[in-house]
Order: C-alpha cells, then structure tokens, then sequence
C-alpha cells in the first residue's frame, strides 16, 4: 500500500494521516549512531556454541548453522569463557559484605553452600560517595538477578544443591539491600522524582517478601520438584525484573546527581579506563558489570558536569518539559526525567534471556527430557553469552564518553 | 554470503532503517530505551543469522520479523508480571517525547497502545513502516486476510475512541 491510500486502496482518509503523523513522532530522536553499530559489531562478534547430544561442541565446518573458519578460534574461546562463566553461575555467585566491611564476591560455592571468597581490591572500588552509590545499586541490581535465576532452578530441581543457592541468594540479596539502605538511598534528594524513585524502590523491596512466599521456601520437607513452588513462574520472575528496574532507576538519577563534587577529571577518565579494562580480564559477567557499574561512577560526574554549562535553547526548554513532567500531578510515575541512553546502560535487561531459558526448561520438562542435558547447557550457554552480549554493549558506550 | 556482505548490507540497513524499526519496538513495548536494545538485539541476531539468510533482501524481513518478536515476549513477561496484586511500577514515556509530539498526536499514540496486541503490530506496520499487506502478513506470520480483518477491526476502534476523545 502506498502512503497516499488506505488500507482498502482507497484514498488517504483523515484518519490515515493522522497515524502516520503520529506514528512517525516515535522515529524522531532516534540515532544511528557509530558507536552503536560498532556496539552492536562487537555483540555479533559473540557466538553461541551449540553443544551436541554427546556434549561435543560444533566449532568446526562452514555450512549453514555450522561456525565458519574465520570466526572457529574466536568461537572456542567464548565457548571456554560461557562454560566457565556458567560453571560459575550454576554453583552460585553472590555479593556479600566481610565483617571487616569491605564487599568481596563470595563463589564459587559448594553444593553444601560453602565458598571461596575472592577479594576485589579497593583501587577498582570506588571511594567517592557517588562511586559507593552506585556500586552499591549495582550490586543489589545483580544479586536480586542471582536470585532469580537461582528461583527458576529450584523451581525446577536442577541440581542437588539449588535449594541451598536460593537461601544463599536471598541473604546476598538482603545484604546487597541493605547496602543501597545505606549508600544509595541517602543521596537521593527531596525532589518530586526523587521522592517517587525511593518510594518505588522501597516498595518493591517490601514486595520481595511477597515474591518469595509466592516462589516457596526452600528445602521445605513438603516439597516435590517440579511443581512444589506456589505461583505462576513467569509472574515471579517478572516481578524480579519489575525491582530490577526500579534499582537501575535510582542507579540513574543518583548517577545524574553526580555533578557536585567535580574534581581531577582527568583522573577519573583514567580510572574508568582502567576499570574497564579489568573488566575485560574477567569472565564473570556480574564480576564484569561490577566493573562497569564503578567505571559508570567514574565517569558520571563529567557526564553531569556537561549538565551544569551553557544550554541551548532547545535543550533548556527539553529540561525544562522534564522537570514540569516530574513535577506534575500527572506523572504518574515520577521517571520522566530519567534519560534512556542511561537508563539502558545501567538497567541492560537479561529479561527475555531469562524468560526464554525458562521457557525452555519447561519445555524439557514438560516434554520428558531430563533437565540438566545438553539441551539445558545450551540454554546456559545462549544465556550467558547474551549477558556477555549486553555487558559488552554497555562497554562500548562507556567508552565512548571517555 | 560472507561476512563483508553481512557488515555491508546490516549497515546500510542500520542506517536507513534503525529509527523506524526503534520506532515499531517503541509502539509495542513500553519503554524506549527496551525499544532502542531490543532493535540492537535484532541486529546482532541478524549477524548470528547471516549464514542462513539465502538473500540480502531477506534480511530487513528478517529484522522487522524479529523486533516483532522479541517485543511480543518482553510485553508478555511485564504484563504478566502486572497482573500480580503487587504494587505495580508504572513506566511512562520520558518528556522529551511530551514535546517532540503534539497532544492530537498523543491522542492518536495512546489510542493505538490501547488496540488489542495484534491490531497493534497490524496498525504500525502498515503505517509507520508502511509495509504491503503481503509484507505486513509475512512479517507477523498470519494470512494476507487476517492482515486486512486486524487492520478493519482496528481502525474501526480507532475512528470510535478518537471522535470519542474530541
């Protein structure tokens, strides 16, 4: 159909331009930006490995669904870094807080729920308040992912020791809270948005109670796999991406608030850079967006500072609009300031990742397959490397403002 | 097709197409930052996917039917998710999109959110991407008359909700 004829081919009626002005209104602002093609260059350069029934991977040959001779080294080593990684996610990686009060990553753990803790050093810890906000943001938003994950393969028995993880989630989760309690939600101010985001926030985590009745309690003696944990998986798990969302939102406007204490630039440039490329040494991908959380914290406040100069005339009256929105009885979620490059960046969703490797799990259920095979490493694998995907997207943009 | 048909012909298509499909992800998912990775995400597969593409020209189907799809399971997951007598999260287009359209336009946006999910994926590709009913139903996966029955049925609530709004 052309522009100029209706659905039946018939000449435009005012309805039809009506929707094509307001349908393109969505396209406006959109930038095909380099750095995103090259983001999205880097993500294609992460190939999934599929592993066959007697858990060989398939790296070799060039035909259609077969990984070609340029990409066959490149594909080995991401199917050695998501096994790894996977390994690491399936015996449970968790945040935790030492008595000495420094955070380390506690994993691997065993199946009885011991494990090795592995400190991470302050100079990649960020020392300034904003950089411990948003770490600790970072760290709430990736336990609370740990324990969704951990969620689903408890619902569905995956191993012996997924009872134990979930609990260890869940105190991870708690105390990763409690962080955000103290470091985070403090500098939020009193303003309409502020105020609205802390109150989300704090909702959502009261909500957490709720979510985890609904989801069961672990190791209870009642039990029987699959179906032993109440509630609908899909709306819990939802509702963990739903809390997810509200920590990465506090992330961003702690982030914006950054402008303050602007100091030694320079510096913070290089300390992001350097952060990021520890970042890249590691092959967990919480480990790695923990990373990326604190180079996001180095470089927020020249981001913010880019804030506080001269505006045009156009920019001033967006602002503008956004603080009337924020500010308005109308706004009924009190986010309309919160700016979507940074938002992506920091709330870089594993949603659909999940809900797929869910999904697939059920299926195998459903469908005789005993879980645990190579159909679920697969999904592991897919998984991960989506997470690696993303995590590396996010990479490119904070190098881009660097 | 190699891999320097794959940067060639993904790139021009990211250039001439990345704002409209962010704009069809925009109109059938609730945020704009979902919109914008959820494309990226759609272009990544299409890479991963290059090998079993037979034509170049398969490739833009292949994106829209993919960004069509990956919405559907985003949307499925939030509205489930929101069904659930816990406190909601509402999630609200930021304000720079209050100003880039005017309150008719907002009225006409808001109306098509309200359409039924399959009116809605009708409505925007027909007009926004300005797809042929055949391409329209090869993008969705249904027949050319399905195509033509959502688009009746959604312009028909269309008409009744905004001459309502007035």
């Amino acid at each position: 159909m052309s522009p100029t004829t209706t659905h039946d081919g018939g000449p435009t009626s005012p309805l039809d331009s009506r929707l094509r002005d307001a349908l393109r209104t969505e396209t406006s602002g959109v930038d095909a930006s380099a750095t995103v093609w090259d983001a999205i260059r880097s993500a294609a350069d992460t190939v999934v490995v599929p592993i066959d029934a007697g858990g060989r991977s398939n790296v070799s040959g060039t035909g259609p669904g077969r990984v070609g001779d340029r990409r066959r080294g490149q594909a080995l080593l991401l199917a050695v870094a998501a096994c790894v990684a996977v390994a690491l996610i399936a015996v449970g990686i968790v945040v935790a807080r030492r008595d000495d009060g420094r955070d380390v990553y506690v994993g691997p753990t065993t199946t009885a729920g011991t494990g090795t803790t592995v400190a991470l050093d302050d100079p990649l810890r960020p020392t300034s308040d904003l950089g411990r906000a948003l770490w600790a943001t970072a760290g709430l938003r990736y336990a609370l992912e740990r324990e969704q994950l951990a969620t689903v393969a408890a619902r569905y028995d995956l191993d012996p020791g997924a009872d134990q993880r979930l609990a260890n989630a869940r105190a991870a989760t708690d105390a990763a809270a409690g962080e955000v309690t103290d470091q985070a939600l403090p500098r939020l101010g009193d303003g309409e948005t502020e105020r609205n985001a802390r109150q989300v926030l704090e909702s959502r985590m009261r909500n957490l109670a709720v979510i985890r009745r609904a989801a069961g309690d672990p190791g209870s003696p009642d039990a029987s796999a699959p179906n032993r944990v109440g509630g609908d998986t899909t709306t819990i798990l939802g509702q963990y991406d739903l809390t997810v969302e509200a920590v990465a939102v506090v992330a961003r406007i702690i982030a914006k608030q950054g402008g303050g204490a602007a100091n030694g630039t320079q510096a913070q440039r290089e300390a992001a850079t350097r952060t990021i490329q520890a970042a890249q040494l590691t092959e967990v991908p919480g480990q790695q967006a923990q990373l990326f959380a604190s180079a996001s914290a180095h470089l927020a406040i020249p981001v913010a500072e880019d804030r506080v100069g001269p505006l045009d005339p156009d920019t001033e009256r967006l602002l503008q609009a956004r603080h009337d929105a924020a500010s308005s009885p109308e706004a009924r979620d009190g986010w309309p300031g919160v700016d979507p490059e940074t938002r992506s960046d920091l709330a870089a969703s594993v949603n659909d990742r999940t809900l797929q490797t869910e999904t697939k799990i059920r299926r195998n259920i459903e469908g005789g397959e005993p879980a645990g095979g190579p159909s679920l490493a697969n999904d592991l694998i897919e998984e991960t490397t989506g997470r690696l995907a993303q995590i590396h997207r996010f990479e490119r943009r904070l190098l881009s403002r660097l | 097709m190699g891999a320097d048909d794959a940067d060639e012909v993904l790139g021009r298509l990211f250039r001439d197409e990345y704002a409209r499909l962010v704009g069809l992800a925009r109109l059938l998912i609730d945020t704009r930052a979902e919109a914008e990775e959820l494309v990226q995400e759609a272009f990544a597969r299409a890479f991963a996917a290059w090998d079993r593409l037979d034509d170049p020209a398969a490739a833009l189907p292949y994106l829209r039917t993919t960004v069509v799809n990956l919405a559907r399971g985003g949307l499925r997951r939030r509205a489930t998710a929101r069904r659930t007598p816990l406190d909601p999260v509402p999630d609200e287009p930021g304000a720079d999109r209050a100003v880039a359209a005017t309150e008719a336009q907002r009225e006409v946006l808001a109306a098509v959110r309200d359409l039924p999910e399959r009116q809605r994926e009708v409505v925007v590709l027909r007009y926004l991407l300005e797809l042929s009913t055949a391409e329209a139903a090869s993008t969705l996966g249904i027949s050319e008359g399905s195509v033509k029955t959502h688009l009746h049925r959604a312009l028909a609530t269309l008409e009744t909700t905004l001459e309502g709004a007035r």
